[in-house]
């Protein structure tokens, strides 16, 4: 990061978690069939900050989001716990992807969302102690595969659209 | 040549969510055939757990509302064969009261934040 710019890249960093708190926000109004099906937008803006800033980027806003959509939305201290092991999961497996396969931001965001809800079923499993939980991986599986496939198809997009005109580029 | 490279990833990106949606298919099925779907059973119990502890066995088909847990609760309902999470005492989305009612073996409403489950067995 280059000094001279940081104002910009602070001003655009902070843009994109305001919008990511959004997408976490707005989820909260979509029912689910099952506890953990959910589309994960805000994933959309750290693959975005990835492909197109840098990958500190990346985890920063993320991370903070996480922290507080669980305060602000979630179930504070113990859904922090299933946030973080998702995240966890699934930002690892991106990054590992993104650099070591032939696989491209579908590719990246599909394998990443199935990630975080295998996160999400061990933290479940070692929070309730019990390891049968683990089962529930299976829907979450397919519901996995078409939220990452589509939150992929929407980050391309931003990556494609937005990711060479940004402001701490120049 | 960037082009290329663009367009050979998104063959693989293609090729991987297809592989992956046909597994997570076969999963579901699995799923379905691990009690996902299993038949209603009358003279099932509704078990609930506090961690990994049973604190309630109640049976499935009496109607009944009762509160459970210790410190943090649950309010349950069993009502003609099917059970529900009422009320909880967790803060945030609720996912066990929104999940609504289960009725088949092998069917499990967990509020994870009290640690609280509610299954039904045999």
């Amino acid at each position: 990061m280059r000094v001279k710019n940081s104002a910009k890249k602070l001003a655009l960093l902070s843009v994109t978690l305001a919008l990511s708190m959004i997408f976490s926000y707005v989820e909260t109004f979509i029912p689910t069939i099952l506890p953990g099906v959910k589309l994960g937008l805000a994933n959309a803006l750290t693959i975005f900050l990835i492909y197109s800033v840098d990958i500190w980027s990346g985890v920063g806003v993320s991370l903070v989001r996480i922290f507080l959509s669980t305060l602000l939305f979630g179930s504070f201290p113990i859904g922090l716990v299933y946030s973080f092991f998702g995240w966890a999961l699934s930002f690892l497996t991106m990054l590992l992807v993104k650099r070591l396969t032939p696989f491209g931001i579908v590719g990246v965001s599909t394998l990443g969302a199935i990630m975080h809800n295998l996160g999400q079923t061990l933290a479940a499993c070692l929070i309730m102690q019990s390891a049968e939980l683990i089962i529930y991986f299976l829907p979450l599986l397919l519901s996995g595969t078409i939220a990452g496939a589509f939150v992929g198809a929407l980050s391309a997009l931003l990556v494609k659209k937005l990711g060479g005109k940004l402001p701490h580029k120049k | 040549m960037a082009k290329e490279i663009k367009q050979k990833r998104l063959i693989f990106d293609i090729v991987l969510v297809f592989i992956l949606l046909v597994v997570a298919t076969a999963a579901l099925f699995v799923w379905k055939s691990l009690g996902g779907g299993a038949a209603q059973k009358t003279d099932a119990v509704v078990v609930v757990r506090e961690g990994n502890e049973i604190i309630a066995e109640l049976p499935l088909n009496v109607n009944i509302e009762k509160t459970v847990g210790s410190g943090a609760t649950n309010r349950i309902k069993i009502e003609d064969g099917t059970v529900r999470m009422i009320s909880s005492t967790c803060p945030g989305y609720q996912d066990c009261v929104e999940l609504g009612k289960i009725s088949l073996v092998g069917e499990k409403i967990v509020c994870l934040p009290n640690r609280i489950s509610v299954s039904i067995e045999e």
